[in-house]
């Protein structure tokens, strides 16, 4: 009975919405600060060492608007699974580029929020708290039920407004 | 009023998978759109690469020279400073050199002062000419009051190639 309440509870799509908007807007935090410093963050991926060197500008580019883009998505439930895919996905990316630096003992700076290099160098627990957003992603992918959502709000909504 | 059908599992994913190509095309291009219009937008190629990058980030440091840096090595009067990882200064490095990447020069900092004022030259090194480890270190070391500070542009490379003694482990 206790079991059964908890998994309906983990598996609630109100807990779905608020990881939306708690990962929305973390995402949009992240790439407003990254489009704010482009050649900084550029020095922040190529400190990593694992980009081949042609691709780090155009990644240091783009990669902060799309994480704007999902953000904004998830935080106005436009395009959600598509949304939580793409979060999903470089989440599981930054973890791997994480461990790496870790483990070849690189003493980096994260650039996950900051694009200073002089940011205090990445630690574990930069891979326990992308893991925790990658699971938040996941359960946004899984259990969303699109509550809050501009689209829903238009089409329920704005019918009624007109008549 | 229409009643949708449930969408099955194959769908959802299909449609979750064309939405993410349609965020990240969306986000590329207004990337690609407002990088063309600040003025400070990076080049997506060529100036404002890792490569200028670290060169720019070299100003105000002295650049060794691999003659220079051989001859103070033969003399004794040079501290070579890896300033890789150290699973790559394990698999091999410049004679004596000691391994301390940007993020642990605390440790290290008070041996490399003494030595510093013992009269040698320290020499930061990493590999590759877009290495930014070495200058970063430099610059470390330096606003540490450590001189003199020199760096040695992709050192590792050029004194491999160059036949100088090298060894593996080590310091």
């Amino acid at each position: 009975m206790m079991r059964a309440r908890i998994i309906s509870w983990l598996a609630s799509p109100f807990l779905s919405l608020l990881f939306r908007w708690f990962l929305g807007a973390i995402f949009v935090y992240a790439g407003l600060v990254k489009i704010a410093d482009p050649l900084g963050f550029a020095h922040a991926l190529y400190n990593y060492h694992i980009l081949p060197a042609w691709l780090i500008n155009p990644l240091a580019i783009c990669l902060p608007w799309i994480e704007v883009m999902v953000g904004a998505g998830l935080i106005a439930g436009i395009m959600i699974s598509g949304g939580a895919l793409v979060v999903s996905g470089l989440l599981a990316v930054f973890a791997v580029a994480i461990v790496g630096s870790l483990i070849r003992g690189l003493g980096i700076a994260c650039g996950c929020f900051s694009t200073s290099a002089s940011a205090e160098p990445i630690t574990w627990l930069a891979v326990v708290r992308d893991l925790a957003f990658l699971g938040m992603g996941v359960h946004i992918l899984l259990f969303d039920q699109g509550y809050a959502s501009l689209p829903r709000f238009i089409q329920t909504r704005l019918p009624k407004i007109s008549k | 009023m229409k009643r949708r059908k449930p969408r099955t599992g194959t769908q959802s994913i299909r449609r979750a998978i064309w939405q993410g190509v349609f965020l990240v095309c969306l986000g590329a291009l207004l990337a690609a759109g407002f990088n063309a219009v600040r003025p400070n937008g990076l080049a997506w190629k060529g100036a404002g690469s890792p490569i200028s990058l670290a060169a720019s980030q070299r100003q105000g440091l002295e650049e060794i020279s691999l003659g220079e840096a051989r001859s103070l090595s033969q003399a004794d009067k040079a501290l070579f400073v890896d300033a890789r990882d150290p699973v790559s200064f394990h698999e091999g490095h410049i004679k004596g050199a000691l391994n301390c990447p940007p993020g642990e020069m605390e440790s290290y900092l008070q041996g490399i002062r003494l030595l510093a004022r013992a009269g040698l030259v320290i020499i930061t090194y990493c590999d590759g000419v877009d290495c930014p480890l070495s200058t970063e270190l430099a610059r470390s070391l330096q606003q540490a009051g450590v001189a003199p500070v020199r760096v040695f542009v992709d050192g590792w490379s050029r004194w491999q190639k160059a036949g100088y003694p090298t060894e593996k482990r080590g310091r």
